[in-house]
């Protein structure tokens, strides 16, 4: 099978200095693994540069066929990434900004829509924020999963909900998990 | 057409609710400057408009999130982003200069008021003096208006690139674009006096050719900001 993710000797540094663990990996559909970086800083370094949006200093990084160098729109097009913060907004806002990737990513709304409510169904346990920023990843119909720096568990939860996708989480050894425990809180919608 | 609607939909979302308080306060700022300098002095306080432009353009500038990670997650090229942020500050560059001229031009016509300027006041050359010239304010006020228009919207675009750029290089792109914004006020402001005190009327389509300048540094200043979005690395 063709891997949808192939990083090798991806190395990171600015003014001299690298600032995460230099990494190889590579993921075919349906697989998944953690990237353990030193600090918070490397880990999520290391997860946007899995995610085609930043650029090693050296080594490679292909997406499907992509390289993240000369072609980072396509090998974006087939990466949903969550970043650590979460979305910060409310439904109204969450609408709006579905809508806007909807133009952006030049997708139908409707079906961007039913894709993030079926995402958001399925983990109606987790914070607002951070199933708001799950959804908004996997609406569209992409083949690998970028999670920076996420809470403890997730990703086999997220492999489940596309078992076709290949899931990459990036984490840092110097955090406890914070993270830890998937907060079970009511979901106020 | 998928890039422009991609284009458009990004300028969309950098028009929220804060930069319509600040386009508002600039369509305030610049009608309240006109109606005063109006009614106290018969005439817009067009110098204060120019010399207020160009910061405010270079605020414009700086005003779009351009290192929201969103726009970095999103399948485009540097160029189509760097176009995006220039559409929004582009237009809160103009509203400024253009609040001013139009506010300036209703009172006029409301007030049924036709101002003349005998622009050679003041010369004492007798030689270069000659016969008065009388210039339609109006004119004059529209020309005035176009060519802090031009600089607002080049220091905008300068002030672009101190968004991807903190400490002493930030400092330096913000002082640039008031620079180039200044520099162009001074060029076309002395041509158009030049040309009144040769006894030329003044008319838009020389000021317009005289803003090309100041377009291109524009211009040049967005490719610039273009190739800097596209290497550049949002690293926590």
């Amino acid at each position: 099978m063709t891997p949808i993710l192939r990083v090798t000797d991806a190395h990171f540094a600015r003014n001299g200095v690298e600032l995460m663990t230099p990494f190889s990996v590579t993921l075919e559909p349906g697989q998944h693994a953690t990237l353990p970086q030193p600090t918070e800083t490397a880990a999520k370094i290391a997860a946007r540069i899995a995610g085609a949006i930043v650029k090693p200093t050296c080594g490679s990084v292909f997406i499907g066929d992509f390289d993240t160098r000369l072609q980072p729109p396509q090998a974006k097009r087939l990466v949903g990434f969550v970043p650590a913060d979460g979305f910060e907004g409310n439904t109204r806002t969450f609408e709006r900004e579905l809508k806007f990737r909807a133009q952006v990513w030049n997708l139908d709304l409707a079906t961007l829509e039913r894709n993030a409510a079926a995402v958001l169904t399925a983990l109606e346990d987790l914070r607002d924020d951070y199933a708001r920023s799950v959804a908004l990843a996997l609406a569209p119909d992409i083949q690998l999963i970028v999670l920076e720096c996420p809470r403890h568990g997730l990703i086999e939860r997220i492999a489940k909900l596309r078992p076709d996708a290949a899931v990459l989480e990036s984490n840092a050894a110097n955090v406890p998990p914070p993270r830890a425990p998937i907060e079970l809180t009511a979901a106020t919608e | 057409m998928s890039a422009l609607r991609a284009t458009f939909a990004i300028a969309r979302r950098e028009m929220r609710p804060s930069w319509l308080r600040s386009v508002a306060l600039r369509v305030a700022f610049g009608a309240v400057l006109a109606c005063i300098g109006r009614f106290y002095f018969h005439y817009g306080d067009v110098d204060v408009m120019s010399l207020v432009a160009v910061p405010l353009g270079v605020i414009a500038g700086i005003e779009p999130r351009v290192r929201d990670l969103t726009y970095f997650i999103a399948p485009l090229y540097g160029r189509q982003l760097a176009r995006a942020h220039a559409i929004t500050a582009v237009i809160a560059a103009l509203v400024f200069p253009i609040a001013f001229l139009v506010a300036h031009l209703f009172s006029s016509h409301a007030l049924g008021y036709a101002g003349y300027l005998d622009y050679s006041q003041g010369v004492h050359l007798d030689v270069l003096r000659g016969p008065p010239q009388l210039i339609d304010w109006d004119s004059m006020i529209a020309s005035k208006s176009l060519v802090a228009a031009v600089a607002s919207v080049a220091a905008a675009l300068i002030a672009l690139s101190a968004t991807l750029r903190r400490g002493v290089a930030r400092v330096a792109y913000l002082a640039l674009g008031c620079l180039a914004g200044y520099f162009i006020t001074t060029f076309s402001l002395t041509s158009l006096m030049t040309l009144s005190f040769l006894g030329a009327d003044v008319f838009i389509p020389e000021i317009a050719g005289e803003s090309v300048a100041g377009l291109l540094i524009g211009f040049f200043a967005l490719r610039a900001f273009g190739e800097t979005l596209a290497r550049y690395d949002p690293i926590p």
